[in-house]
């Protein structure tokens, strides 16, 4: 009988021992049970980097451009050629003028619902699109859609029941990141939206868009 | 011996019954009951060993079960990790605020240009683009809206519906946009053509920077409009949905004035060209 408590007496110190460090490392197990794990950490790190790098081209960019101005403001003609080029440049990605890219098409031949539209266009944007035009139009800054009775409208303008989307960019790009797996095609599918065709398209041609933001309260601030 | 003395006191050559009264007595079981009893006890303790065993077993496999993929510090990648991602984004930080420096000494430029008289209807225009896509700072009436996490969010009872999502951002910025707002901001981050709201982990990405919980929309237009907007629950419906049930907040203030930044990065297009 003696030896059979020593028994006991050693489990009960194991079985406290285990219980404690298994109590201690509850939060970690729970942390990683919430998604602050390793590899989801590592995936933010990518997605900074990779911002980050694109800020870098940008800030290079920019002082390009501010040393062109430096110059500009010592020559008129400089300064025209600088401001023209500009101007062309911000007409261009404002919707202000014909355009035409590289892209995918996307053809879906059912209804889909607002939310899907909305996360849809943010697919594309996430992406890197340079441009969208959603049946004809051109998405610009504040673009909206609504919905009414299972219709969905653009900027107040009904649009056709079977949607074509076209977004400008990096074709392969765009259409590996909408069919891989989780992919928005994906989204659509496992909503019962089938009839989904993407394309990869040469040349897109982008319309000037007919919808203009307001500036009736926002006024231009120091 | 003292059940052989207490034969001999009773006369009795049945020493087998005084054994027997004798166990009686003292409350001892006989023999084969002892070996009985015995054998119970043993099967008991060999129960309760296995009943501790089992458990011990069970915490042993899932301490191994949770054994991190590091051999030498479960958390030590973590950190290193943790570590690196605040470098990047103090990075960011640094390299946004140089951003906006060059951006407002090529703006000074071209304000010069623009006084000088020399392009000055050049000038005019290009500060005109640059207001209508957002790339000049604004200021008007509007709201102030503020979204957060239900309060319990952080702790156990976390639910997916108890947190906003980036879907919900997206929704409301839509619905916005479509009551007239002129301008819009998350966290002074400015929402322009290109900007894309995106959820990872726990955090938001608003043009590529990360925001979280509570997260403060300003917004610029008819604040009676803008509220009459907010305040349609048909068109919100999931999101007031969880706001009702699960304890997300959602504080909406009207103000005379609200500052809304210029974006800081570009609007540059890689693949778009003008003309067919």
């Amino acid at each position: 009988m003696k030896k059979g408590y020593i028994v006991v007496v050693v489990a009960m110190f194991a079985l406290g021992f285990f219980g404690v460090k298994q109590f201690l490392m509850y939060p970690e197990i729970e942390r990683i049970k919430t998604g602050e794990s390793v590899s989801l950490v590592a995936g933010q790190i990518s997605i900074v980097a990779k911002g980050n790098a694109e800020n870098r081209k940008l800030l290079a960019a920019l002082e390009v451009q501010k040393g062109q101005y430096a110059d500009a403001v010592k020559s008129r003609e400089e300064a025209s050629k600088l401001l023209s080029t500009d101007i062309a440049g911000l007409r261009l990605v404002g919707g202000e003028v014909v355009a035409s890219g590289t892209g995918v098409e996307i053809k879906i031949g059912q209804s889909i619902a607002l939310p899907q539209m909305v996360d849809l266009v943010n697919t594309l944007k996430n992406i890197g699109a340079d441009a969208i035009v959603v049946s004809g139009k051109r998405l610009v800054l504040g673009s909206y859609f609504t919905e009414n009775e299972g219709r969905l409208y653009l900027n107040g303008e009904a649009l056709p029941e079977e949607l074509v989307v076209e977004a400008v960019g990096e074709a392969g790009l765009l259409y590996d990141s909408l069919l891989r797996v989780g992919g928005f095609k994906e989204a659509l599918n496992q909503a019962g939206i089938n009839d989904v065709t993407i394309t990869k398209k040469e040349k897109l041609a982008v319309p000037t868009s007919t919808y203009k933001l307001g500036s009736v309260y926002a006024k231009e601030s120091k | 011996m003292r059940a052989l003395a207490l034969g001999f006191l009773y006369g009795r050559t049945d020493l087998a019954r005084c054994k027997i009264r004798m166990r009686q007595k003292m409350k001892i079981p006989h023999p084969h009951l002892r070996r009985e009893i015995l054998h119970r006890d043993q099967l008991q303790t060999g129960l309760f060993l296995l009943l501790i065993s089992f458990g011990v077993g069970i915490l042993v496999i899932s301490q191994l079960r949770v054994k991190f993929s590091n051999p030498t510090h479960p958390v030590s990648y973590y950190a290193v990790l943790k570590g690196t991602l605040d470098d990047l984004i103090g990075e960011q930080a640094q390299l946004k605020a140089q951003i906006a420096e060059t951006q407002n000494e090529i703006n000074k430029y071209q304000l010069e240009l623009h006084d000088a008289n020399a392009n000055s209807e050049l000038s005019g225009v290009l500060k005109n683009e640059k207001l209508a896509l957002g790339l000049a700072p604004v200021a008007g009436e509007g709201l102030v809206v503020v979204l957060a996490d239900a309060k319990n969010a952080s702790g156990a009872d976390e639910t997916n519906d108890s947190i906003v999502h980036a879907a919900d951002l997206r929704d409301i910025i839509n619905l916005l946009w479509s009551a007239g707002a002129e301008a819009i901001a998350v966290d002074d981050e400015r929402i322009v053509q290109t900007s894309s709201i995106d959820c990872i982990v726990n955090t938001i990405l608003i043009n590529e920077s990360k925001f979280g919980s509570p997260f403060r929309l300003s917004v610029i237009g008819n604040s009676q409009k803008l509220q009459d907007a907010l305040a349609d629950h048909g068109r919100l419906s999931d999101f007031y949905r969880r706001v009702e049930g699960n304890g997300i907040k959602i504080e909406i203030t009207a103000t005379k004035k609200v500052y809304i930044p210029a974006y800081d990065g570009s609007l540059g297009a890689t693949y778009l060209h003008e003309g067919v």
